[in-house]
């Protein structure tokens, strides 16, 4: 097993709330220096998945291992590097702010010097040096999400959890919350969840889409599938010809076809090969009616793991 | 260490609701009224009270009011402790720590006592003051200051159990009452006689707080009370702990 190498380790987690599964069968790794995007729509087990990672919900089967040490069997270990904004920041309203990140780095067993040090460097990486001092109630929404989010990233864990970190934010925050994550992504293993899609593509570079529970899809946000892939159409025809014919076309590079005559041709050229497409179906009388570009994005890729599916059944 | 830093993050958050200070202020108020009633009562009728010390009337009167005063008020100050950490889900930060949830009961726990032990000393200095005066017998004013002090780190316990049960800290102060009146009745249950009379009112909270009061410090009395404490304070962890489950 590889549970020694990866700094977290997934293997085969469920967790059932009475009769109804809210995650199944979900095993992942993930190293320092990633950023795993959980995607999927409200109720597909993001919560209840991260929960588990932190140890705060212990699933119903499977393991959990973050750097070697078994979540169940060793959690003072396993706990030791996780940090964990759960989806309601955890925050003590009638503390301040470093009152109340003093008392988060000593319950992760720092003490005196080493905790005052991580604290003026958490407040520096979430922008909360002018509010130290202040009440923990009388901020507003995004100030007490970054509290929360100071609490997490306090004593520098290796793995960072944020369940919905943007949220409360404002946009001018939320730019900043990006490259925050990006910054940390490069030392530490995150994973945060999200239903803004464009957060993904700005701070991940690896995203999951959960789905009733089950993993749907997991891969890399920078694949080619998504940027540097090869530009393709959607046509159909009303008399399609042999797949052959369409192969031949100057500057297409592949063609996937099916029954009903829809194709979906890879184009060399954005601009001049679909046009020879359009003239060859004219003068070959294909009865071209429909030429679609496709976007293979984050958006699509989603919409056909949650909506469509959803719709579909 | 970590039961520690828990204990005083406990103790500053109850000195920052208002709650203790009022209802610490009114106890004080009540106690130095009950003392010089009872001290004048004393003092004018040297007949009726022949025979007897001024450490087991006055001290010893007072030392009981005390005791029924703040064991009537603690449920409202360990009322909060864990159900104000259910409703705000700050339990999660105490959950994804590296720590066990036996210090988060003793932290708890602690830093309850340490709230109770400040006015406890207020009060033992209350009835001190009557050095001035006389000389009360230390002795007796120490177990009954240890009696007190046991009783509350009882009542303390079973109130952090009860704030374990719900999210709504005013059913956690009626849980803890409905639990002390309980421990009460038992001791009329006992006063019938029968069989288990003999159980019931061992099991009775009062009489064995009234011993150390008359500074009889007898082992199975202090027995009880950390018997009783650590039953509650074992329950309170064990549904911390199932609290990760059921959520």
């Amino acid at each position: 097993m590889t549970t020694a190498q990866a700094l977290l380790s997934v293997n085969g987690i469920s967790r059932r709330y009475g009769n109804r599964s809210a995650v199944v069968d979900v095993s992942f790794e993930l190293d320092r220096g990633q950023v795993l995007g959980l995607l999927g729509p409200n109720g597909a087990g993001k919560t209840t998945t991260l929960q588990m990672l932190s140890g705060v919900l212990p699933p119903t089967t499977g393991q959990i291992h973050i750097g070697g040490h078994d979540l169940l069997r060793q959690p003072e270990r396993a706990k030791a590097l996780i940090g964990y904004l759960p989806e309601q920041p955890p925050l003590y309203l009638d503390l301040t702010v470093d009152e109340y990140l003093l008392y988060c780095a000593r319950l992760h067993l720092m003490s005196g010097a080493g905790a005052r040090t991580a604290l003026e460097r958490s407040k520096g990486l979430c922008g909360l040096k002018d509010v130290g001092g202040r009440l923990i109630a009388n901020l507003s929404g995004g100030f007490q999400q970054r509290v929360g989010i100071a609490q997490a990233l306090i004593h520098s864990p290796a793995l960072i959890i944020l369940d919905e970190p943007a949220a409360g934010l404002d946009p001018g925050q939320n730019l900043e919350l990006r490259a925050l994550i990006r910054e940390l992504g490069k030392e530490h293993a995150i994973i945060m969840s999200t239903h803004i899609l464009s957060e993904i593509q700005a701070c991940c570079d690896r995203v999951q889409i959960l789905h009733e529970g089950r993993m749907a899809l997991d891969e890399r946000v920078q694949s080619s599938r998504w940027d540097a892939g090869p530009y393709s159409v959607d046509v159909a025809l009303q008399n399609p010809p042999a797949v052959e014919a369409l192969r031949v076309i100057r500057g297409v590079l592949n063609v996937v076809g099916n029954d009903e005559g829809r194709f979906r041709i890879e184009c060399a050229d954005p601009a001049e090969t679909p046009a020879r497409i359009a003239a060859q179906a004219a003068a070959s009388g294909w009865g071209l009616y429909e030429l679609a570009p496709r976007r293979d994005s984050l958006e699509t890729t989603y919409l056909r793991f949650t909506g469509a599916a959803a719709n579909g059944t | 260490m970590i039961s520690i830093t828990i204990a005083m993050h406990e103790f500053r958050r109850l000195l920052r609701s208002p709650l203790p200070w009022f209802l610490f202020a009114l106890v004080h108020f009540l106690e130095a009224m009950v003392l010089f009633q009872m001290l004048s009562a004393y003092l004018e009728q040297q007949a009726v009270w022949q025979g007897f010390g001024i450490t087991e009337t006055v001290v010893a009167g007072t030392l009981r009011m005390a005791g029924m005063m703040l064991v009537l008020v603690t449920p409202f100050l360990t009322m909060r402790l864990c159900s104000d950490e259910q409703r705000h889900g700050t339990l999660s930060l105490l959950h994804a720590a590296p720590i066990r949830v036996s210090q988060v009961v003793i932290g708890k726990f602690l830093g309850i006592l340490l709230l109770l032990a400040c006015s406890l000393a207020l009060t033992a200095l209350l009835v001190i003051s009557l050095r001035v005066g006389t000389a009360p017998d230390p002795g007796q004013i120490g177990a009954g200051i240890l009696g007190l002090f046991l009783l509350l780190s009882t009542v303390s316990a079973i109130g952090l159990f009860c704030s374990t049960l719900t999210r709504q800290p005013a059913q956690a102060a009626a849980g803890t009452f409905a639990g002390l009146f309980l421990l009460w009745i038992l001791n009329l249950a006992g006063a019938n006689a029968g069989s288990l009379a003999g159980i019931f009112s061992w099991l009775a909270l009062l009489p064995h707080y009234s011993s150390l009061l008359s500074g009889m410090f007898d082992t199975a009395d202090v027995a009880y009370f950390l018997i009783l404490t650590g039953g509650f304070l074992i329950l309170a962890g064990w549904r911390l702990d199932t609290l990760r489950e059921y959520r």
